[in-house]
């Protein structure tokens, strides 16, 4: 058995077990579970990594967390992170081309990652392309102009785009007077202002060890990341930064963001704030989530046709949430149902135990399907670092979900599906918005 | 960037791909039998069950997990002038009359762990299920079942539709999905219907329960169809479940017997669309017409190399349009079709430089010859690239079947005993296809801007076009 399937074997073996628990929201790491003799942490000069090895293909996944997101952020700011790695990345991407290697650059509300994937022959050619972006980017003029370009088009194109603007109304909704509330992405307003000189002052500031955590998955032997690392991202500064989790969203009645837009259709998007991922309800929270969709699923569009897409979707963030979403010709009607649903939810007096093991099932299958890619598995891996505190919990995720009692759904929906922080975009008279 | 969490699934880079080059591709008489069956089997094991059901197995055991797919080889290519998306509402009613119950399908594949979902496609409409592995021959079963034991009432087809019509009328709310798709229907003019897979609301109207039982009658007959499964199973074991849960169906009539596949309308001239939008930003997006593969296979895959070759973030191409150019950013794409495959460049520009962006690559589109020098070096960096391509989709072997089912609907398979030496385009064939099909053809030049925008810009486009 190679290493990859002994882990999703593992996984599966555990989906399999319903230990009991109290008290905490994932199992120890250490608790019964087969230990993860693949993957190894371990710090280099400095920066921390996390390395799964693996034979299973020629691929190598490298990730690189820079960790903060938009607690970087201030107004004026936002997006100057995105914009400084973007820089990077126009600048890097003939030579990573040239070694056979796709970049890899994601911008978050908890981090930014940047990285590659490549073939096992590529990997050192490939790390020296990328890194100079991290540890020396030029910030050329063209080269920022033309990043800058680049985002302030999206920025402009989210606007015109239904689903991205409805998001836009209905996170800011939520995120109003908390840290999240500055887009990592940036606005049109604050990407028009950075020039070169802030993004030399930003990257001289804040590219340091202590904001990173390097993942890397595939088939490369320690001795040679621990090479790279040394040479290259350890000799950065070592700076002063902790990680923690967010601060809490402070609890609101429902509270609608609204514009008014002709279209063919109309555009709902709630979010239900849930409890952070050291909470023992969290994955409760996603479990309930789950039922939400298909009882959405099944009565908007299944009995009533008033939906082609409409789900609520778990947002696994720092601040987890439940994204509440549907298009319609009759928004009113759905909002109702939409409603109804929850406090279906809500009024349950027992999930019954068949439904909920065929809601843990489908998770099984989620976690087996996402973790198929060695790319996911790094981010499975630095997920489960920087959330729960440990990497191993990342092939134990289906364990936490297989805690979860059917009582357990009934109480997350009392409390945590009491409000929605709403947005809408289309055709205002259709809606009352109370 | 990160995905916004409402963005579809993102796809995965095209593959590079081997095309079954039909023994007569002057007549393009369409193939009575399945195209290349015994060639398909390269990567895959093969067999055909004896009412000509393809069965199609790729074994990959790095996870317990399978997907069980059936595909019927129909789509938009099939459908006749008025009715437009009837292939596409067909695969909804399937779902939703499984059991005479709509909730029936999902409590079944519940039962089996397993998620769901059906695709149409211009060649092929599919429908498949991923679950644990362990209940493939369960899947085969429930599918089995839902293709092969049809029967709609008016009730179903009143119920559905409304679900559609907001399908599309969610498609039409992205203005880049408007353009995309009004360029299509100037790009293919009366041909348009054989490239919808979708319709509108004007030609659902024509869909009736007599003509879905026609169209059922005449295309979901085993000989017309395929089972691929993929992932952790046997593949001797699921040549048995087919034959167990697939045999009952009867062979139809060949139901291309004689039909030749239909000429597109060709582009006289070129032409400008404008589409209005809420952003203050430019989509500007050229549509050409390109090879099929069943007409022209040797200049198709010339055409996806051409496109990697532009797409090449190092390209001088890219740093003229973009780094030193009117563009924030560009893209190209060749999708591919048996008749005829549509190449589109699409990017971004400011409000003030759309006019000029437009002209720029317009015209540069009639010169690609300084673009595409290099030849084989430059194609030989590209397929660095695509060995890297290759390898990023087969890490998801078990859930490769509706991939694999794209490319038998076009005729195309994915050769897994020779991926790195699939595509043989050399640099004279990169040029002959940009000659061809780009350098000084028709073409359709589109334009995303504020409404009070619009009028202007089409004007300028249009002088601009008018002086070649």
């Amino acid at each position: 058995m190679n290493a990859t399937i002994r882990a999703l074997a593992a996984v599966v073996a555990l989906a399999a077990a319903i230990p009991s628990s109290a008290g905490c929201a994932v199992p120890a790491a250490t608790g019964g579970a087969e230990a993860d003799t693949i993957t190894t942490k371990y710090e280099v000069s400095g920066v921390r990594v996390i390395q799964r090895i693996t034979d299973r293909n020629d691929i190598v996944s490298v990730r690189l967390y820079l960790l903060g997101g938009s607690r970087q952020l201030k107004h004026g700011t936002e997006g100057i992170e995105a914009l400084l790695m973007r820089t990077s990345q126009i600048e890097r991407a003939d030579a990573l081309a040239a070694a056979g290697a796709h970049s890899i650059l994601e911008v978050g509300r908890d981090w930014t990652v940047t990285g590659f994937q490549t073939l096992r022959r590529n990997v050192t050619s490939a790390w020296n392309a990328w890194v100079v972006g991290v540890t020396a980017p030029e910030l050329s003029g063209a080269a920022v102009g033309q990043a800058r370009g680049e985002m302030l088009s999206e920025a402009r194109r989210r606007y015109g785009d239904p689903d991205a603007r409805v998001e836009t109304l209905a996170w800011q909704n939520l995120f109003r007077n908390h840290p999240y509330r500055f887009d990592p992405y940036g606005t049109v307003q604050s990407i028009s202002g950075l020039w070169g000189t802030q993004l030399r002052r930003y990257a001289r500031d804040q590219m340091v060890k202590s904001r990173m955590l390097l993942v890397v998955v595939g088939n490369v032997a320690q001795d040679s990341v621990r090479q790279l690392v040394a040479g290259t991202l350890g000799k950065l500064p070592a700076g002063t930064y902790t990680w923690t989790l967010p601060p809490p969203v402070p609890a609101r009645p429902n509270t609608w963001a609204f514009e008014d837009r002709s279209l063919p259709t109309n555009y709902i998007l709630g979010y239900i704030v849930g409890p952070p991922p050291t909470n023992p309800e969290y994955f409760a929270f996603e479990v309930a989530t789950n039922l939400l969709s298909g009882r959405l699923h099944d009565v908007i569009r299944t009995q009533h046709s008033l939906s082609y897409a409409v789900y609520a979707s778990f947002q696994e963030d720092a601040i987890p949430t439940a994204a509440v979403y549907a298009t319609s010709a009759d928004p009113a009607k759905v909002f109702s149902l939409m409603i109804d649903q929850v406090e279906w939810l809500q009024s349950l007096s027992q999930v019954p135990g068949w439904a909920l093991n065929h809601y843990l099932d489908q998770f099984v299958l989620d976690q087996l399907t996402q973790n198929l890619t060695n790319d996911a598995q790094a981010q499975a891996l630095a997920r489960a670092e920087l959330y729960f505190g440990d990497y191993r919990l990342a092939d134990q995720y289906v364990a936490g979900l297989r805690h979860v009692h059917p009582k357990d759904i009934r109480k997350v929906a009392i409390d945590y599906m009491r409000a929605m922080q709403l947005g809408y975009l289309g055709n205002t008279s259709l809606m009352s918005f109370r | 960037m990160t995905a916004s969490m409402l963005d579809p699934p993102l796809h995965r880079t095209p593959l590079r791909m081997v095309m079954l080059v039909p023994l007569c591709a002057a007549a393009l008489v369409l193939p009575s039998t399945p195209a290349g069956a015994q060639q398909a089997s390269r990567g895959t094991r093969d067999t055909t069950l004896a009412n000509g059901l393809e069965v199609k197995v790729l074994e990959d055991h790095s996870a317990p997990l399978a997907t069980v797919l059936v595909t019927a080889r129909t789509g938009a290519f099939t459908q006749r002038p008025d009715e437009a998306g009837l292939s596409h509402v067909y695969e909804h009613m399937l779902f939703r009359t499984y059991k005479l119950d709509p909730s029936k399908f999902d409590e079944d594949a519940a039962e089996l762990k397993a998620v769901y979902n059906g695709v149409t496609n211009e060649d092929n409409v599919s429908y498949y299920m991923l679950l644990p592995s362990e209940n493939t021959d369960k899947a085969i079963a429930q599918l089995a079942y839902l293709v092969t034991r049809v029967h709609f009432r008016d009730k179903d087809l009143d119920e559905e539709l409304p679900v559609i019509l907001n399908e599309l009328a969610r498609d039409a709310a992205d203005p880049d999905g408007r353009l995309a798709r009004k360029e299509d229907r100037v790009l293919w003019g009366d041909s348009w219907y054989l490239k919808d897979p979708g319709g509108d609301s004007t030609s659902l109207k024509h869909v009736t329960l007599t003509r879905l039982e026609e169209y059922s009658k005449r295309y979901y007959v085993p000989n017309n169809a395929a089972l691929f499964v993929t992932g952790d199973v046997d593949a001797e074991d699921v040549f048995h479940a087919a034959a167990d849960h697939f045999g009952g169906w009867h062979r139809g009539n060949d139901p291309f017997a004689g039909d030749t596949l239909p000429p597109m309308t060709p582009l006289a001239a070129s032409q400008v669309v404008v589409v209005t939008s809420e952003a203050p930003e430019a989509t500007v997006r050229i549509e050409f017409q390109g090879p099929g593969l069943d007409r022209d296979p040797t200049a198709a895959e010339a055409m996806a190399r051409l496109v990697d070759i532009l797409n090449d973030p190092g390209s001088r191409f890219r740093r003229d349009m973009v780094g030193n150019g009117p563009f924030r950013e560009l893209e190209c794409d060749f999708d591919k079709g048996r008749s005829a495959g549509t190449v589109v460049f699409v990017g971004t520009a400011d409000l003030a430089r759309v006019t000029e962006a437009a002209r720029t690559l317009s015209d540069t589109l009639n010169d690609l010859t300084a673009y595409l020098a290099g030849g084989d070096s430059a194609s030989g960096r590209v397929r660095n690239l695509e060995d890297l391509d290759l390898a990023l989709t087969l890490e998801e072997g078990a859930t490769l079947a509706p991939y694999l089912a794209k490319l038998w609907g076009r005729g195309e398979f994915l050769d897994l005993e020779h991926p790195y030496d699939s595509n043989q385009s050399k640099a004279a064939d990169v040029l002959g296809a940009a000659r061809k099909y780009l350098e000084g053809r028709p073409r359709v030049i589109g334009v995303t801007v504020p409404g009070p925008l619009a009028e202007q810009v089409r004007t300028k486009i249009q002088a601009g076009e008018g002086r070649r």
